[in-house]
This record gives structure tokens, C-alpha cells and sequence, in this order.
């Protein structure tokens, strides 16, 4: 079986490591928002929501915990998948 | 800042500090690269047919581009989703030109910090960092990653197990032949049961396949499932880092996976986004 790279394939697989993972660097460099899912909700909204409110002191803890929780799950050599049998339970 | 001149900018980085006033300027990071003796640089445009350059620190170098100190940002879900392209675009001709190379993730901007413009605190940065980039960067070489998804359509294992499984037909024969009322109660006693042997079924196919994958390949990391969607249960989700030999192994792996109602989906090679 050969890897494939066609995009109407792969863009979920290339949108949730380009917007969810990468080399993380320290808060205080950044700008934007690392860590926090962008798919699935809108991704502008999610964007210009905790950056908004990270500009008005608001859920700054909120975005602090997500960039610990991010940089955490991203040393990590593997993580803990939720079973296939704790999803099934949600069908 | 007092850093040693151990860095360089190429181009003119810098300079849209300059201006008495103006907003710090941004630098928008693409990857890290590793170089040789000399930087060779980088000719690819990036988002918005942006200068992509190089800062180097030592023997590594971060691809940028100048940008304003705010993040992209778009009501244009196809504009997202075509900057996203971009940024990858730029980070796969890097893997071509420079092997090596550690991927930050889309958006990742740098800002200047009070008394120091955004191009000095990335080398700053790449300073502090050295040995943790270069210890990344020797996990990295040679390698890329590959996605590997495994689902099961649990109507097709569902209806398999009713035509299989001794408790399940037993049960489904009593619900056959009861009143009407006694019937409607064992229905729901099978549904559960069925639910609970599919659950058990899809635990142990999850098992059998780890298992019968993950010896081809060194390095690997197990990620959260998606939700299952209509009758999809995705069953595994791994992020491997393979060689090209490696590859070989776990697509010839992947090629003997063959459980009813299961399919499988491999995708790469990707830059080593996942193991940063």
C-alpha cells in the first residue's frame, strides 16, 4: 500500500497538523494562538475571539492552560487515544 | 540586544522597525532548517506572495516572512484554508532544499517585544533553543510522517456479528418467536447486547491491527480518534516517523489488513509536524 497525497484526501490529515501541532515556541513570542482547536468551529472566529479577548484580559488563563496543555501533549512521545470501545459508546 | 553577532539576516530584515512609531512588525515562521557551511537562500514565495528569507543563528535558520503583528485571519474559509496551503507549500520546498527541516505550525508569528524587534527576539530564541532544535533536528533527518487512520463501518461488523455470534442469534431467535410485548423488551436487551459485543469487537480489531503494524516502524505516536461520523467508527489514528524503507514496511503491513467492514487510510509523506 502506497501513502497518498491527494488533497481531497489528505486536507483533513494536512489541516489538523499544520493548525494543531508544529514546533512549539514560548508564549510570550507569540502572537497568535497556539494550540487551540480550530477546526470544526469557525476558524476565523476562534482566531479573532481569544485574541480579542486575550486583548481585554479576558481568558488569558483559559488560553495559558491550552498552550501548557499543547506544549505538554506535544513532549510527549505518545499519547493516550480514547478507545475505540469509549467511542463506539457515542454512536 | 546584546547578542554576539553569531546570526545573520538575510535580506533586509529589520528594517519595518525602523520607522519612529510604527507598529513592531511581525515575523511569520514557516520551519526550522538546518544548513552546512554556508546558507543557501531560500527562493520560494510565501502566504500572500510574501519574501520568504532566511535568520540564521550558528548552523540552523529559521524561514520567515515580514508581517504585520497580527495573526491571519479570514470570514473566507477557502482563504484560511488556501493560506494553510501556502504555508505548506513553502515548508515541502524547504524539505526539498534543506532536508532537514522542524515545522511550526500555521500562524505561528513572532512579535517584537518592548526593546527588541521581532527579528531579534526569533534569534534570541533560536540562541536559548539550540541544543533542544538540534536534538529535534537529528530525531527528524532522513525521516517523514506518515498518517495511517483505520475505520470500521459498524453496520457491516453489526450485521457479521448477528450472523456469527452464538449469544446474539440466540437472542435474536427468542425475540423471532415471543408475543409482541415480551419481543419489544428483548429487543432492547439485544440492542444492547450487540452495542456491547461491537464495542468489544472494534476494542479487540484495535488491538490486532497496533499490533500488527507498529513493529515496521521505530517511532510513532497513537492520536485521539474523530467522533464517529454516521456509522464510521474510526478505529485508530497513528502519526508514524519513518525512513522510506520504513515506509515500505508499514504500507505492506497496511496491504494485509483485511477484517470485514474495515478500511484503511495512509497518507504522506508529511513534514514532522507531530513530533516536535
Amino acid at each position: 500500500m502506497q501513502p497518498t497525497r491527494e488533497q481531497k484526501v489528505t486536507l483533513n490529515d494536512l489541516l489538523d497538523r499544520v493548525l494543531d501541532k508544529g514546533l512549539v515556541l514560548n508564549a510570550d513570542l507569540l502572537i497568535t494562538v497556539a494550540g487551540v482547536p480550530l477546526l470544526g468551529v469557525s476558524l476565523s472566529a476562534v482566531l479573532a475571539g481569544v485574541e480579542t479577548m486575550n486583548k481585554y484580559g479576558l481568558f488569558t488563563q483559559w488560553d495559558k492552560e491550552i498552550r501548557r496543555e499543547e506544549s505538554r501533549r506535544q513532549g510527549a512521545l505518545t499519547s493516550q487515544a480514547p478507545t475505540a470501545n469509549q467511542e463506539l459508546k457515542t454512536i | 540586544m546584546p547578542h554576539n553577532k553569531n546570526y545573520f539576516l538575510a535580506g533586509d530584515a529589520g528594517s519595518l522597525e525602523g520607522a519612529a512609531g510604527a507598529l513592531p512588525a511581525g515575523r511569520y515562521l514557516y520551519c526550522v532548517i538546518e544548513i552546512g557551511d554556508s546558507l543557501i537562500q531560500p527562493t520560494m514565495r510565501g502566504i500572500d506572495e510574501t519574501y520568504v528569507y532566511a535568520i540564521q543563528y550558528r548552523d540552523i535558520a529559521v524561514l520567515t516572512h515580514d508581517c504585520k503583528s497580527e495573526p491571519y485571519n479570514s470570514d473566507d474559509e477557502r482563504q484560511v484554508i488556501d493560506w494553510v496551503l501556502c504555508h505548506e507549500k513553502v515548508i515541502e520546498a524547504a524539505m526539498s532544499s534543506y532536508a532537514n527541516i522542524l515545522p511550526f505550525a500555521f500562524n505561528t508569528i513572532v512579535k517584537g517585544k518592548p526593546g527588541e524587534v521581532a527579528a531579534d527576539s526569533l534569534i534570541h530564541w533560536l540562541e536559548m533553543n539550540y541544543s533542544r532544535l538540534k536534538s529535534k533536528l537529528k530525531i527528524v533527518c532522513g525521516k517523514k510522517e506518515y498518517i495511517v487512520k483505520v475505520f470500521l463501518d459498524c453496520c457491516i461488523a453489526a450485521t457479521e456479528l448477528m450472523n456469527t455470534d452464538f449469544e446474539l442469534k440466540a437472542l435474536q431467535e427468542e425475540v423471532n418467536v415471543s408475543a409482541k410485548g415480551k419481543a419489544f423488551l428483548m429487543q432492547g436487551k439485544l440492542q444492547t447486547l450487540l452495542k456491547q459485543k461491537l464495542a468489544d469487537h472494534a476494542d479487540k480489531l484495535f488491538h490486532d491491527i497496533y499490533a500488527s503494524i507498529t513493529p515496521t516502524i521505530a517511532k510513532y505516536q497513537v492520536e485521539k480518534v474523530k467522533p464517529p461520523e454516521k456509522d464510521e467508527l474510526m478505529l485508530l489514528n497513528l502519526s508514524c516517523l519513518a525512513e522510506k524503507n520504513e515506509c515500505e514496511k508499514l504500507g505492506e503491513a497496511l496491504e494485509k489488513i483485511n477484517y470485514s467492514g474495515v478500511t484503511v487510510s495512509f497518507s504522506g509523506p508529511w513534514p514532522p509536524y507531530s513530533f516536535m
